[in-house]
């Protein structure tokens, strides 16, 4: 019975929703004061409707953008996504090598399983708060 | 049967000849000589100092929240499997784009953070011409964006950079390049064997 609970926990730590927008598989990599790190997580649009992720906060740091990686003469960079459309009965991958949100500037140290809090700002839907914590799963 | 013969005697062929391909030299860096910091503070000679091991490079700037981080993973993987098969005499080096920014402490803020401890791990910065002149001979390129200073005063600024593991021998030769962040792990270590 215990571990029902438990598992019943995890499950609504691990996915935050608002209706049918499910916010799942978040994580964020380990950092240090004063430097950058990346927010993960997969965006499940199971509605009818399109939604629109335009921006997200937290208050560990104070400026938080929405990137993307790209490629450019055998080289690779990283810029600035205004915002991003999720179509109705879809998925959208925040991931390594993808689309990430970069949180600079952070107020303090995240080591290996520390949490933070992140606001995810939907037109639809609204604000989705999530909370997760400071891994290394590439190295899974 | 007899086309099917010649097909496998052919296949057997190409298999025998694979095998005893040797990776080409790239570049010979081993007269080369880059004086570079690494994380602890201390003065460390490239490739000179890595003479006698193998080694895997990378490149990063540690403000780098995405395909830096990825690469570093990659490695650490890859050494962990090393490791595993008790393959010991290998060198990992990072060398720092970013050497305004990337001091001592900072880099080894960036190991530590990533449970990096390991005394065969060099994080490379320096002074900025050493860097780059040691960049350009390994054909690696990085150039900044604009700066931008926010309303709150943050800074914020970009490197577009080569995403790239080199592997250098136990001469001090450039022998392969690897994509950095999605890097084939077995082809990588693979080709390390073969350097032995």
């Amino acid at each position: 019975m215990k571990k029902l609970i438990l598992l019943f926990f995890a499950l609504l730590v691990s996915c935050n929703s608002a209706g049918k927008l499910k916010i799942n598989d978040t994580w964020f990599r380990p950092v240090i004061k004063g430097m950058n790190t990346a927010l993960y997580f997969t965006i499940e649009n199971n509605s009818d409707k399109q939604d629109t992720l335009y921006a997200v906060s937290s208050p560990i740091s104070g400026m938080v953008h929405i990137h993307e990686t790209f490629v450019k003469d055998d080289m690779k960079g990283m810029r600035q996504v205004k915002y991003i459309v999720i179509n109705p009965r879809s998925k959208v991958e925040f991931k390594p090598g993808g689309y990430h949100v970069m949180v600079m500037n952070v107020k303090e140290d995240f080591n290996l399983n520390s949490s933070a809090e992140f606001i995810l700002y939907f037109k639809q839907t609204g604000k989705i708060k999530i909370t997760t914590t400071a891994n290394n799963y590439e190295r899974n | 049967m007899r086309e099917t013969n010649i097909f496998i005697l052919i296949f057997l062929s190409l298999l025998l000849l694979s095998c005893g391909k040797e990776i080409p030299v790239i570049k010979d860096l081993s007269k080369s000589n880059y004086k570079l910091i690494d994380q602890d503070s201390t003065v460390f000679n490239f490739p000179k100092d890595l003479k006698g091991k193998n080694v895997i490079i990378s490149y990063l700037f540690t403000n780098c929240p995405d395909i830096c981080p990825l690469t570093t993973h990659n490695i650490i993987s890859i050494k962990e499997q090393l490791d595993k098969e008790g393959i010991t005499d290998v060198e990992y080096v990072e060398i720092s784009f970013d050497p305004e920014r990337d001091s001592p402490s900072v880099l080894k803020n960036y190991a530590n953070v990533r449970g990096i401890k390991s005394n065969s791990w060099h994080f490379l910065t320096g002074n900025k011409k050493v860097i780059f002149n040691l960049l350009n001979e390994l054909n690696v390129r990085a150039m900044p964006g604009d700066t931008t200073i926010t309303s709150k005063g943050d800074t914020l600024y970009y490197f577009i950079h080569t995403d790239r593991i080199s592997l250098l021998d136990k001469q001090g030769r450039l022998r392969k390049n690897f994509n950095g962040s999605k890097v084939d792990k077995d082809e990588l270590i693979s080709s390390l064997k073969q350097l032995n």
